[in-house]
C-alpha cells in the first residue's frame, strides 16, 4: 500500500512536472566571453550567443530579470562572484520553501580543461564542483566551447541523441545536468551563416519551440538537448571543422523532467501548421537567424518570438529554390503556411543578406573638386554640394543595387588670368546620375563599389563684371564607392566618394577628373 | 527611316558625351581685351559748373558770385562740360562694343572669335558682327595683341560689312594695357545708326592704362557730342594729379579757347589758354590762371584782360601761390 501510495504520489508529481513552478525560482548566470587570452582567436558570436540565451531565459525560461546575470567579457572573477551570489539567492529561496533551478550558460573559449575568460581561467573541475555543491534543487550547466565535454569526463558523459528521464517516484527532479556543445576532443564551431555558434543556435531554436516535439508548448531539458544534439550534428556533419557532438552528464534524482521553456507564457510567435514539413529558419530584421524549426508533418509547432518583423525561409527539398515570407509577430500566433510564402531562387536567400528589393533614401552634403589645378583655378572651382539619392538594393541580384541621384552645389571665388584683374565668379553645378554598385556587408559596416554615369551641368556667372554667364553640360561617367555604418536596420551613416571623368571641349579638348564626396544619412524604407 | 532614327540617336549621344556649352575662359580673355567705359572715360575733378550764360561777355567769361574777386575759374569749370561731351562719345563706342558681352561667341578658333552676324534689338534691319583676332607679335615679348572690328550692313541689301568700330589692344586686359579705337561716323551714318550729336568722320581714341599716368586721347575730326573738333588729351596719375587738354567754343561769339589744364591731388590747379576770337577778328592771345581747391581763382595773368578779371589791361592778379601740378604729357595738337 505504501508503495502504491508512493507511486500515486510520484505519478501526480510527474503529471505536474513543472506544475510546482508557481513556487519555483529560477536563477540564471549567462556568460559570454569572446576573448580567450593570448594565442586564441577572438570569437565573433560568443557575446551574441550569451545575449540570445539570456533573452530566451527571461522570455520563456521562467527566470525573473533580477534573478538573471549577464556577463559579457567580464572575466573569471566576475564569473565566480556571480555564481556565488546566485547560489546564495537560491539558498535563500530554498529556505523559503521554493523549488530552485540554477542555470549556468557559458559561451567562449575553453582549453586544457579550463574556461578561458580573457586572461583568466576557470577550471572545468572547479565549475563542476561549484555546480555540484550549489544549493539549488536543479543545477544545469550549458557550455558552448571547444572541448567542453571534458567537464563531464569524470563520470557518465556520453554523446547521445537524448537522455532518459526518470519517471519514478520523488518530489520532482533534483540534481545536476551538464550539457556541453562538443566532446572532449572536439572543437565547437561558430557559423557566419547563422551568426552564432552552431550549438547555441540550435539550443536557442529548440527553447523557442523548435524542440517541442510533444506539442505541449513546453520544452523540457530532454527535448532541448535532443533537438540541439541532432541539429548540431547535422549542421556540422559536412563542415571543415569536423562533426561536432554535444555531450551531457545527467545526474538527476526525483521525478519528471525539467521544463526549460514554457511557451505558454508568451502569446506571440509563429505557428507551423500540422501539415508543414521541412527546415524553417526564422530571421530577424538584420537577417540573423533567431530560430530554426526542423518540422515534421503531423503536429503543430509553435515558436515563441518577441513582437517584431521576421522573415521565414524554407529551402525546397529538391534545391530548386526556397520559400520566403515576411511576417509580423505581435500578440497571438502567426501561421507560417507554405502556400502563402514566396518562391524565390536560391541566390535570394535572405539569410545571406538578400532581404528582397529595398528602397533607400540618402541625403547628404559634401563638395566637389577637380584634380587639375589649372582646371580648378580657370574653369571649375571647388563647390559645396547637397545631394539626394534613391537607391534600390537587391533588385538586380543579391548585393547589387542601383540608384538615381541628384546633386546641386555652388561655389564662389576669383578667376585668375595672367595680366587680368581677378574676376569674381559664382559657380554652380547640377548633376543627375544613375549608379550601379555592389554592397559588401561586414556586420554593421557596409562597403560599396560600383559605376555611375551622370549628366552634369556646370555654370558660372560674374556678379561684379559685365560678362555673359557661361554653362557647360556633358555626361560624366565614373566610379562610386561608399562606406556605411548601420546604426539600426533602417538608419545608416554614409560616406560616399565618386571619381568622375569629364571631357571638356570648349576652349580645347581636355580630359579632366574630379572627385565629389558626401557625408549623409541613409534611411531604408520598408522592412 | 530606321537608319535616320539611329543616326539622330547616335548624333545626340555623341553630342551629350562630347559636351555642349559656352563655358570658355578664352572667351573671357578676348572680352578682357575690349575697353570698358572706365577704361576710356575722361574724369576731370572739376566739380562745379560754369554759370549759365558764361562765355557770353566780350571776354567770354563771367565770374561766379560764390568766389571772391577775381572770381571763379570758369574756364576750368567748363572742363566738366567738355569731359561730359567726350564721355558721351565714349559711351557711344562702348555701347556698340558692349553688345558682345551679352552673347557668347558665334564662332571660335584658337585666336579668333566672332559674334554674329545678328540683328540688334534696337537697330532692326541692320546686321552686325564683331570679330576679334589675337596675335602674339614678337615686339610685344609674348604679350598678346587683339584686333577687333565692329561691322554692320543693311540686312536686306547684303554686301560687305562696313567697319563701324575698329580697334586694337596690346596686353592681357584693357584695364592694364594700351590700345586704340576708331569710330567711323561716316559708316555709322550710312547705316543710320548715328544720333543727333554724332560728329562726322572719325573719332579716334587712344588709351594707355599700363603706365602712370593713365592716358586717354580722343581726336574728333569734326565737332560732335557737344564738343568742338579737337585732339583732347586726358592724363590721370596714380597720386590723384592730372592734366586735361581741351577746347571750348563760345556758342554766341564763336571765340575758341584751347586749354591745357593741370591739377594737384587737392583739385587745385592751373591752366594756360590760347584764345582766338571769332572772325572777322584775328585777335589771339594767351592767359594763365590758377585756382584753389574750391575752384576760385587765386592767380590771373591776362595781358589783354581777355577774361575781364581786371578793370583794364594788363591784368595780373595774385592772391596765393599756384599749386604744383604736372605737365601735360601730350604734344599740343590743334587741328
Amino acid at each position: 500500500l505504501t508503495r502504491l501510495a508512493a507511486a500515486l504520489v510520484a505519478l501526480a508529481l510527474a503529471a505536474t512536472a513543472g506544475g510546482a513552478r508557481a513556487s519555483e525560482r529560477r536563477f540564471a548566470l549567462v556568460v559570454g566571453e569572446a576573448d580567450g587570452g593570448a594565442g586564441s582567436v577572438r570569437l565573433r558570436y560568443a557575446e551574441r550567443d550569451a545575449r540570445r540565451i539570456h533573452a530566451i531565459l527571461l522570455q520563456v525560461g521562467g527566470v525573473r530579470s533580477d534573478d538573471a546575470r549577464l556577463l559579457l567579457g567580464a572575466g573569471d572573477a566576475a564569473f565566480r562572484r556571480a555564481l556565488a551570489e546566485l547560489g546564495a539567492r537560491a539558498a535563500a529561496a530554498k529556505e523559503r520553501g521554493d523549488r530552485t533551478v540554477l542555470v549556468v550558460y557559458y559561451s567562449g573559449h575553453a582549453k586544457d580543461g579550463a574556461l578561458r575568460l580573457g586572461s583568466g581561467r576557470l577550471p572545468l573541475e572547479e565549475l563542476r564542483a561549484a555546480l555540484e555543491r550549489a544549493p539549488a534543487d536543479v543545477r544545469i550547466g550549458l557550455l558552448d566551447s571547444c572541448r567542453s565535454g571534458a567537464i563531464a569526463r569524470a563520470k557518465g558523459v556520453r554523446p547521445a541523441p537524448a537522455f532518459d528521464v526518470a519517471t519514478g517516484a520523488g518530489e520532482g527532479p533534483a540534481g545536476l545536468v551538464l550539457i556541453a556543445s562538443s566532446a572532449a576532443d572536439e572543437d565547437s564551431q561558430e557559423s557566419d551563416a547563422v551568426g552564432a555558434s552552431w550549438f547555441t543556435h540550435h539550443l536557442a531554436s529548440g527553447l523557442l519551440g523548435g524542440a517541442d516535439t510533444s506539442g505541449d508548448r513546453r520544452v523540457t531539458l530532454a527535448e532541448a538537448y535532443a533537438y540541439a544534439y541532432a541539429r548540431t550534428v547535422g549542421s556540422t556533419a559536412s563542415s571543415a571543422g569536423g562533426v561536432q557532438h554535444p555531450v551531457f552528464l545527467y545526474d538527476l534524482g526525483g521525478t519528471g523532467d525539467v521544463v526549460l521553456a514554457d511557451l505558454g507564457s508568451t502569446s506571440g510567435g509563429l505557428v507551423f501548421p500540422v501539415e508543414s514539413e521541412g527546415l524553417y529558419v526564422v530571421l530577424d530584421k538584420a537577417g540573423r537567424a533567431v530560430a530554426e524549426v526542423a518540422k515534421t508533418a503531423g503536429a503543430e509547432r509553435r515558436i515563441a518570438l518577441s513582437p517584431g518583423r521576421y522573415r521565414v525561409k524554407k529551402r525546397l527539398a529538391d534545391d530548386s529554390g526556397m520559400l520566403v515570407a515576411s511576417l509580423g509577430v505581435g500578440e497571438g500566433g502567426v501561421a507560417v503556411e507554405d502556400a502563402r510564402m514566396d518562391r524565390v531562387p536560391l541566390d535570394r536567400d535572405p539569410q545571406k543578406g538578400f532581404g528582397g528589393a529595398r528602397w533607400a533614401v540618402v541625403a547628404g552634403a559634401g563638395g566637389q573638386r577637380f584634380f587639375d589645378r589649372a582646371a580648378r583655378d580657370g574653369l571649375f572651382p571647388p563647390a559645396s554640394l547637397v545631394g539626394l539619392e534613391l537607391a534600390l538594393r537587391d533588385d538586380l541580384g543579391h548585393g547589387l543595387a542601383w540608384g538615381v541621384d541628384a546633386a546641386f552645389g555652388s561655389g564662389a571665388g576669383d578667376l585668375r588670368l595672367p595680366g587680368v584683374d581677378p574676376i569674381p565668379v559664382r559657380f554652380s553645378e547640377v548633376a543627375v546620375g544613375t549608379s550601379l554598385w555592389r554592397d559588401f556587408v561586414f556586420g554593421r559596416l557596409v562597403l560599396s563599389a560600383g559605376g555611375r554615369v551622370a549628366f552634369t551641368f556646370l555654370s558660372r556667372s560674374f556678379p561684379e563684371d559685365d560678362l555673359p554667364g557661361q554653362y557647360f553640360f556633358t555626361a560624366t561617367p565614373g566610379l562610386t564607392g561608399a562606406v556605411a555604418w548601420r546604426f539600426t536596420p533602417s538608419v545608416s551613416a554614409v560616406g560616399r566618394v565618386r571619381l568622375n571623368y569629364l571631357f571638356y571641349n570648349v576652349d580645347e579638348n581636355r580630359s579632366l577628373g574630379f572627385v565629389d564626396g558626401f557625408l549623409g544619412v541613409e534611411y531604408a524604407l520598408g522592412d | 527611316m530606321r537608319s535616320v532614327t539611329r543616326s539622330v540617336t547616335l548624333a545626340l549621344l555623341a553630342a551629350v558625351a562630347a559636351g555642349c556649352g559656352n563655358y570658355s575662359t578664352e572667351d573671357l580673355r578676348f572680352l578682357a581685351a575690349l575697353p570698358q567705359r572706365e577704361d576710356l572715360r575722361v574724369a576731370v575733378p572739376a566739380s562745379g559748373t560754369a554759370a549759365t550764360g558764361a562765355l557770353t561777355t566780350t571776354s567770354g567769361l563771367a565770374a561766379l558770385t560764390t568766389c571772391p574777386s577775381p572770381g571763379s575759374a570758369d574756364v576750368w569749370l567748363r572742363a566738366k562740360e567738355t569731359s561730359d561731351g567726350l564721355n558721351a562719345g565714349v559711351d557711344f563706342v562702348i555701347g556698340l562694343i558692349d553688345a558682345v558681352r551679352k552673347y557668347p561667341p558665334t564662332a571660335r578658333d584658337d585666336d579668333y572669335r566672332r559674334w554674329g552676324p545678328f540683328v540688334p534689338d534696337d537697330r532692326p534691319g541692320r546686321e552686325v558682327q564683331i570679330v576679334i583676332t589675337r596675335s602674339f607679335p614678337p615686339e610685344l615679348g609674348g604679350r598678346p595683341r587683339y584686333d577687333y572690328a565692329f561691322e554692320g550692313r543693311w540686312k536686306a541689301a547684303g554686301g560687305p560689312f562696313l567697319p563701324i568700330v575698329q580697334g586694337a589692344f596690346e596686353g592681357a586686359s584693357a584695364t592694364h594695357g594700351k590700345g586704340w579705337v576708331d569710330l567711323r561716323f561716316d559708316d555709322i551714318r550710312l547705316l543710320s545708326m548715328h544720333d543727333a550729336n554724332s560728329p562726322d568722320g572719325v573719332m579716334s581714341v587712344q588709351y594707355d592704362r599700363a603706365s602712370d599716368p593713365r592716358t586717354t586721347a580722343l581726336t574728333l575730326a569734326t565737332s560732335g557730342f557737344g564738343v568742338p573738333q579737337f585732339g583732347y588729351g586726358f592724363a590721370g596719375y596714380a597720386n590723384g594729379t592730372g592734366t586735361f587738354d581741351y577746347r571750348l567754343v563760345n556758342a554766341l561769339s564763336g571765340d575758341k579757347l584751347t586749354v591745357k589744364a593741370s591739377w594737384d591731388a587737392a583739385k587745385a590747379g592751373r591752366l594756360s589758354v590760347l584764345y582766338e576770337q571769332a572772325p572777322p577778328s584775328t585777335l589771339t592771345g594767351t592767359f594763365d590762371q590758377c585756382w584753389d581747391a574750391a575752384g576760385c581763382l587765386v592767380y590771373v595773368d591776362d595781358q589783354a584782360n581777355f577774361t575781364g578779371s581786371c578793370a583794364s589791361a594788363p591784368c595780373k592778379l595774385s592772391t596765393a601761390q599756384c599749386a604744383e601740378v604736372p605737365a601735360s604729357p601730350f604734344v599740343p595738337t590743334y587741328p
